[in-house]
């Protein structure tokens, strides 16, 4: 990928990030403070490395995008702050949840499609693409498992993707996670041009 | 009091949404697909449905188009997360009277529901 595809596609990322920590702000009715955002382009084989091996354990959820293109969209997070999301949707003090149940479940399904929805729907403004995301599928188990879902599908047209690394502070807590976001190569292109003539 | 068709495939929100409804006196059925959606709207005639448009079998789009085709009538306010102005465009141009954009607070289903139904 050369300089002049990175630098429009990680503006992107960012205003879709920026707006879809906007949407779960308003989801969780309290302010994000983004931490750090770092987007990263790695190889498919090696993208559970970001989240610190194939073999920790983590909660994902699952998103394709369709309209103009194909990707795909994950966010995967350790079971702890998964948890912690749960209660911060509900409502109720941090660590009330112990156990993933089917409400907190979609509870976390919900806040993928907010997130998905509005990263998405940054970019189509930015670019007048339609692009649009799947229900979400929420899974747990380890974090290498989890991404084999999605990385079969990349394998198909390329070798690397795109990772966005994103720290952030909510009710005083840092938060870490993963937001990935896995363009198809054909996604990528299409997002790329339409920066050239937007 | 009316009876509101909510329609969401996330039970989160579904409860969420019934929380909201519920507190202001109405009645709640809830559907978790846009085929449910449907087949409620005709079994039970709800005086107003909040219908989101990402769902799994039928999507609210889909499910707007029919149940206007039942009832042309029809009090409908999409929901949905996804608020580009094309998609909203489409909903209004389709028929729905409102499009509610997730995430929402309490206040603005109700200012929906006072434009579907009439009374809060």
């Amino acid at each position: 990928m050369s300089e002049t595809e990175f630098g429009p596609w990680s503006e992107l990322v960012q205003l879709g990030t920026k707006k879809a920590m906007q949407g779960l702000s308003e989801m969780i009715g309290a302010d994000i403070e983004v931490n750090d955002l770092e987007l990263k382009l790695v190889p498919v084989t090696e993208v559970s490395n970001a989240f610190g091996g194939r073999d920790e354990d983590a909660v994902g959820i699952y998103l394709s995008v369709s309209g103009s293109a194909d990707g795909h969209l994950m966010l995967m997070y350790e079971p702890r702050i998964a948890l912690a999301f749960v209660d911060l949707l509900m409502g109720q003090p941090i660590s009330t949840t112990d156990s993933l149940d089917g409400m907190g479940r979609s509870a976390l399904g919900e806040m993928g499609n907010i997130i998905g929805a509005f990263f998405l729907g940054a970019i189509a403004d930015a670019t007048g693409l339609a692009l649009s995301p799947s229900p979400p599928s929420v899974m747990t188990d380890m974090a290498g498992a989890l991404l084999d879902v999605v990385s079969a599908d990349i394998l198909l047209t390329q070798d690397e993707t795109y990772v966005a690394e994103a720290s952030f502070r909510v009710h005083g807590e840092d938060i870490n996670g993963v937001f990935m976001v896995m363009p198809t190569q054909e996604l990528f292109e299409t997002i790329v041009n339409s920066t050239k003539v937007a | 009091m009316a009876t509101i068709l909510i329609a969401d495939d996330a039970a989160f929100m579904r409860m969420k949404s019934a929380q909201v409804v519920q507190a202001l006196g109405h009645e709640v059925i809830e559907a978790s697909d846009g085929v449910e959606a449907v087949n409620f709207f005709k079994e039970r005639s709800p005086d107003a449905v909040l219908l989101d448009i990402t769902m799994p079998n039928k999507d609210g789009m889909e499910a707007l188009r029919e149940i206007l085709q039942l009832d042309p009538g029809a009090k409908v306010a999409m929901v949905s997360a996804m608020g580009q102005q094309q998609i909203v465009m489409e909903a209004i141009k389709t028929g729905a009277k409102d499009f509610v954009v997730k995430p929402f607070n309490a206040e603005r289903v109700q200012s929906t529901l006072i434009k579907l139904v009439g009374v809060s």
